[in-house]
């Protein structure tokens, strides 16, 4: 299905966890996570790479994004496919936020 | 290159004969030039304006393959033509209408087609092969009031570019090609001074031809981005690229860059200025070792603008991000938000 970047980017869900993804990069310097996301082509690949990211963030004691969000991020991974979904939470980890240059 | 380098020297002759507003528009096969009055060939000996002083380096670029007194000679046979009036009256009377462009074999009463001027001219005057030896082709030999015009076009509006490597290096030569609805030469700012502008803020990225087209596109529509109209409409970057091989320079590649991407940012983005410095940021900032492959990977998602590109050049900036001690800029979130619009 095609729908606007910019329309899945502000998602909630998708806000929810790139600013997960972007702490977990940015902060912990954990790229298990980048590396990974970039091999999946599935969503049953993707949805394996989104168990271990929030196993990392529960290893690395961060606020996990709620259920509703996991759920609505699954949803959309089956509409709008992977790679999508992929390219718009790169998208929220590399947006500037406070003190950052 | 030649063809566009004609149309841009013929606007500026008119320009100057009939000081008013000259427009240069592409129609594909043939360039229109307009002008709002009448010229004044009595004013012919302003156009020396129009060269530059013989000591300045763009004369080396038009004559790259001359050197030496060979060189200072042709200078000064050129600045010699563009004040005469019979060869100024010469060349309006020629182009009054449309005219296919004249190429010869022979160099009686005409002028070397060099390869800076035209890549194609490296390939010569072929003749038919049948019941003949084959060769190579001689020279191509152009009127002079063609090579005049077209000298003209080069030195006001080409940008060259070096891009120095250990053996012989690259040259990149860029012209902005106008779109139907045309440029305007002779109002402040127009095409003369954008390309003056982006020839003095830029540097051939050393990550190659592509990054260094898309530093000027992106330079370019920065500019057009920052004006209160948009007078200029630019289809596409004309560019040539010669490279060192011995003592000679050959052609390595050449082709028209699209602008279609950026100028749709321009049309529908408020924030279309914001984006442009994000990316010459890049591309500065990555002019260095080590930084090769984001800037490359932002030229490719320039060039293809896909989500296939996009997401490539995501990943290349955040793991320079992560990797180098000198951090790529980031993303201001509604910024990033007119990026992905525009995908």
């Amino acid at each position: 299905m095609s729908e606007k970047l910019s329309d899945v980017f502000l998602n909630p869900a998708i806000k929810e966890f790139g600013d997960a993804l972007r702490k977990m990069i940015m902060v912990a310097e954990d790229y298990g996570t980048l590396v990974e996301i970039e091999y999946t082509e599935t969503s049953d690949q993707f949805k394996e790479v989104l168990w271990k990211f929030l196993r990392r963030l529960h290893t690395k004691k961060y606020r996990k994004p709620s259920e509703r969000d996991l759920e609505g991020l699954i949803k959309l991974v089956d509409i709008y496919g992977v790679k999508q979904i992929r390219a718009a939470l790169l998208a929220h980890a590399l947006v500037k936020k406070g003190g950052e240059q | 290159m030649y063809d566009l380098s004609k149309a841009y020297g013929l606007g500026l002759i008119l320009q100057d004969l009939s000081s008013s507003q000259v427009t240069v528009k592409d129609f594909g096969v043939y360039y229109l030039i307009e002008t709002k009055n009448a010229y004044n060939l009595q004013k012919a000996n302003i156009l020396s304006g129009l060269f530059p002083s013989e000591s300045d380096k763009k004369w080396g670029y038009v004559f790259l393959t001359l050197k030496g007194k060979g060189r200072m000679n042709e200078i000064k046979e050129c600045k010699k033509l563009i004040t005469n009036k019979k060869m100024i009256a010469s060349i309006l009377k020629k182009y009054e209408n449309i005219k296919q462009p004249e190429f010869f074999d022979s160099k009686k009463g005409n002028k070397t087609l060099y390869q800076s001027l035209d890549l194609g001219a490296t390939k010569g005057f072929r003749e038919k092969i049948r019941g003949r030896t084959y060769h190579e082709g001689s020279q191509l030999y152009i009127p002079k009031e063609d090579f005049l015009l077209s000298l003209v076009g080069h030195l006001n509006f080409t940008i060259w570019k070096w891009k120095m490597e250990k053996k012989g290096g690259q040259l990149i030569m860029i012209l902005f090609n106008p779109s139907i609805e045309g440029v305007r030469i002779g109002i402040s700012p127009d095409a003369r001074d954008i390309t003056r502008n982006i020839d003095k803020l830029i540097r051939a990225h050393r990550s190659g031809i592509s990054p260094t087209l898309s530093y000027v596109a992106v330079s370019l529509a920065k500019e057009i981005s920052e004006m209160k109209e948009r007078i200029l409409k630019f289809s596409n970057l004309i560019f040539g690229v010669m490279v060192g091989s011995g003592q000679q320079r050959k052609p390595y590649c050449g082709g028209a860059y699209p602008l279609d991407f950026l100028f749709n940012i321009v049309e529908t983005s408020e924030k279309s200025t914001e984006i442009f410095d994000q990316w010459i940021d890049i591309f500065k900032g990555t002019n260095k070792p080590g930084y090769e492959e984001l800037a490359l990977s932002l030229s490719e998602f320039i060039n293809y603008p896909s989500r296939g590109t996009l997401e490539i050049y995501f990943r290349n900036h955040l793991r320079i991000y992560l990797n180098k001690d000198i951090k790529p800029k980031l993303y201001e979130i509604d910024i990033m938000r007119e990026v992905l619009r525009n995908v």
